[in-house]
């Protein structure tokens, strides 16, 4: 329709030229020499009007446009006036442009009501492409809102009355996407997703306010559009990912809490996963396109069903028995694939006469050998969260990676566990056993354990939740961000319990030492200390802010080495660090080589943990060098 | 590849249960053993986590109808789902004579499906075998959750090839579909390894 009504423009634009050319009634002189100069001028102005809420980018090209249709169209009207009249073609072009006086304005106005019908277009986040019209059903139509929450904020603060009848007023209605809607005009080379539905794949620290007024404050509140093409080429996938830097320009600039170059490199390689059963409905018809080949049955029926069941199957089978005798210590071995491959052999005895006749009994389920038999008994119990639950908890985890998912007691702590693939489960939920403990009180609402092969982001909640990834490659400032989102979830945590007291005593602090507190910046202001345990075994190398009592941080940092650190495990790799954070506080502990107990604690409010981390890195380098 | 025993006029054939972990591969072959008269069926042996997710593979010999004179047996094994055991996923499809691959119908599940549809056309490719030429159907299981994608756009993703097999729908845990696959995949088989002629079906 949109191309149609150009079409209509131009052919009436050449029409009433010619006539007036052919009449002569067009005759009022020449059009002034600056008809042609202003033509830009005159478009940049029609845009703040045509497409007012157009980036400056999408207006520029805009303008770009309408001075290419400018020139097409007195192109065409030259071309009709060079059929009309015998007149040469330059002739032609100079009536067109300036010499049939009329005929400069008529151009402009053309121009403008031309380019109306692709207002739409200037709004999609990309060109979009030539599709058929979408008749299907389901495209819900947003409501625009009344103001954008920075507006409401102002408002807020004009008036205490009015902002008690902002609190109170009731949220917008969620559309029922059943719900079919009309289609609006313009609209059907993107595919619309309930921002609801994608929210909480987005880090929500880098808004300035929380996600759901974020979403009153899009370019169409509620909703985030996807052109369709993106989705079209995705569909074969069984998942429609997009780019954060497809939807970026949909949110208002304010609502960042940081800059947009700052928010690529925190979050590099972020995408959205659309909701694919909402996507789906608003293709057009042909977007799946069935397949036109029928399948491959022919000759099947010369051959009878090999296998007729029975009328009436046997009972389940050991569901409801007892469960079998599996060693809580295997429950979650998880061996090398590759070892026992002797043992069941790929190419099994075909030809061996059929085993005896097999018992009635159910199913059997053989358990699976323990690689660890001699490993630390750990109990096991059954899921300490629902399957919704979990899976609610795991969308936090949506777009970050794949894991597999676990909730169970380890060690007496009743755990939710996503485990990378690449990483085995049960080291990781021991490790997180040990040191989810020490959350709470004494050391804050989560922890991140660096080994050499892994990352272990622990979160407090009445069940702690647990994400492990592979190093180095793991994300895991992103992680550590789902990890509290998923955290929040399941509740608030408990206050945890306090360290055992230790008798740790303090020993003279080498200038060296002390000069390394100036390395520490990124903590802060730091006083050092040095701490001993009762038989010397042990040294501690406290850095904390002033006022602080280094012991506590002595006593956590030994907690932490006795917990993890001081059996390597063959799985996790050594122990490379451990970050506890409370709040913007964050307690670095890291073990120095050397002989003995060495370690390294430091404290202080963090802004940069990456510079942080990097700096105790050095600092540890520096006293093993010792 | 079939196993043909002359001497006692067996031929084995190998049919694996394929796709995504979670998807009900287990549950198939569980309910096949639980419908099949004694006579046809051998032990089930199962190798499974904790959890009971298949580690290494299932296993179920069962006996069908005598073609030509051979008794036809066929050794049903799935794989383990989760993408860690792909070497496993390798040495169980060795000398395969047809496969299924059990689809998990749920949204959320979809891009797994792709990919183990996926990773099968590769496992398949180290036998210098395809999917173009190896007896297969595809199963979409759990069409009775109530977030399942429509049958067309399962189609659309796992059944697209120059080759379209046979699909079913399916709940593998109430039964629904499970005969009708597996029937198919064996009938596939048979076809392919006896050609058009039938003489001798019983």
């Amino acid at each position: 329709m949109r191309w149609l009504h150009a079409l209509g423009v131009v052919v009436a634009y050449v029409v009433v030229a010619a006539v007036l050319l052919w009449l002569d009634v067009g005759d009022f002189g020449a059009a002034p020499p600056w008809t042609v100069i202003v033509a830009p001028f005159f478009y940049a102005v029609l845009s703040l009007v045509l497409v007012p809420r157009a980036t400056l980018q999408r207006r520029l090209r805009w303008v770009g446009g309408a001075c290419l249709t400018h020139v097409v169209l007195g192109l065409a009207a030259a071309i009709a006036f060079w059929a009309l009249v015998e007149v040469t073609l330059l002739s032609a072009l100079a009536y067109a442009f300036a010499r049939l006086g009329p005929v400069p304005f008529l151009t402009l106005l053309a121009t403008a009501l031309a380019l109306v019908p692709f207002r739409g277009r200037v709004f999609s986040p990309r060109p979009a492409p030539r599709v058929e019209r979408a008749r299907q059903a389901g495209v819900a139509t947003p409501t625009p809102p009344a103001e954008t929450p920075f507006a409401r904020e102002a408002r807020r603060r004009e008036g205490a009355a009015e902002a008690a009848a902002e609190t109170t007023a009731p949220p917008p209605p969620m559309p029922d996407p059943s719900v079919a809607a009309p289609e609006v005009p313009g609209d059907d080379a993107v595919v619309r997703v309930r921002f609801e539905r994608v929210s909480g794949q987005l880090p929500a620290a880098a808004f300035t306010l929380p996600l759901d007024r974020v979403a009153e404050s899009l370019r169409e509140p509620h909703w985030i559009t996807v052109p369709r093409r993106v989705v079209l080429a995705q569909l074969p996938e069984g998942a429609v990912q997009v780019d954060w830097a497809i939807v970026a320009s949909q949110f208002p600039s304010l609502a960042f809490a940081v800059t947009d170059v700052e928010f690529r490199r925190r979050y590099p390689g972020l995408k959205l996963t659309l909701p694919l059963d909402d996507v789906l409905r608003q293709l057009p018809r042909g977007a799946i396109p069935p397949s036109g080949i029928p399948s491959q049955i022919a000759g099947l029926e010369a051959f009878p069903a090999p296998f007729q069941p029975l009328s009436v199957p046997r009972e389940a089978p050991s569901e409801s028995a007892p469960a079998p005798s599996l060693p809580p210590s295997v429950a979650f071995a998880a061996p090398p694939v590759a070892a026992p491959v002797l043992v069941f052999a790929p190419e099994p005895p075909m030809v061996a006469p059929p085993p005896p006749p097999p018992p009635p009994s159910p199913v059997p389920r053989i358990p699976v050998a323990a690689p660890a038999a001699a490993a630390p008994r750990r109990e096991v119990s059954p899921e300490v969260v629902s399957r919704d639950a979990l899976a609610r908890l795991a969308a936090c985890l949506a777009g970050v990676g794949t894991f597999d998912s676990f909730s169970g007691v380890v060690d007496n702590v009743p755990l939710v566990a996503f485990v990378s693939p690449h990483v085995l489960r049960e080291p990781v939920t021991a490790a997180a056993a040990c040191i989810a403990g020490l959350l709470g009180a004494a050391a804050g609402e989560q922890v991140t354990v660096r080994t050499a092969r892994a990352a272990i982001i622990v979160t407090a909640a009445p069940t702690p939740v647990v994400i492990a990834a592979r190093r180095p490659g793991a994300p895991v400032a992103l992680l550590e961000l789902r990890g509290a989102r998923a955290a929040a979830l399941v509740g608030r945590a408990g206050e945890g319990v306090a360290l055992p007291p230790r008798a740790l005593s303090m020993v003279a602090v080498e200038p060296r030492v002390a000069g390394l507190a100036g390395t520490l910046g990124a903590f802060g202001i730091l006083e050092p200390a040095v701490l001993t345990d009762a038989t010397g075994a042990a040294r501690i190398y406290v850095f904390r802010e002033p006022g602080r009592e280094a012991e506590r941080l002595g006593e956590l940092a030994l907690a932490v080495w006795e917990g993890l650190g001081r059996a390597r495990d063959a799985d996790l790799g050594a122990l490379v660090s451990v970050v506890f954070r409370q709040g913007r506080r964050r307690i670095l502990v890291r073990s120095l080589g050397g002989r003995g107990t060495a370690l390294l604690a430091a404290a202080g409010p963090v802004a940069r943990p990456g510079r942080a981390w990097r700096e105790a890195d050095r600092a540890a380098a520096a006293l093993e060098s010792r | 590849m079939s196993i043909i025993n002359y001497a006692a006029k067996v031929i084995n054939f190998k049919v694996v249960y394929y796709g995504p972990g979670m998807a009900g591969k287990t549950a198939n072959l569980q309910f096949v053993h639980r419908c099949l008269p004694d006579d046809n069926r051998g032990n089930m042996i199962s190798l499974a986590t904790g959890d009971d997710r298949t580690l290494f593979f299932d296993f179920l010999p069962v006996s069908a109808t005598s073609v030509r004179g051979f008794t036809t047996k066929f050794q049903l094994y799935t794989v383990p789902g989760q993408s860690r055991y792909n070497m496993t996923r390798k040495l169980v499809l060795r000398g395969v004579d047809g496969v299924v691959f059990v689809a998990d119908s749920q949204w959320d599940r979809l891009k797994e499906n792709v990919d183990s549809l996926r990773n099968l056309n590769d496992n398949l490719r180290e036998y210098r075998l395809d999917l173009t030429t190896v007896p297969y159907v595809v199963q979409y299981n759990k069409r009775d959750l109530p977030n399942v994608a429509p049958i067309d756009y399962l189609e659309y993703t796992l059944n697209r090839g120059a080759r379209r097999v046979p699909a079913f729908e399916a709940v593998a845990v109430t039964g629904q579909g499970v005969f009708d696959t597996l029937n198919t995949v064996s009938r596939m088989v048979l076809l392919r390894e006896f050609g058009q002629v039938q003489e001798g079906a019983s």
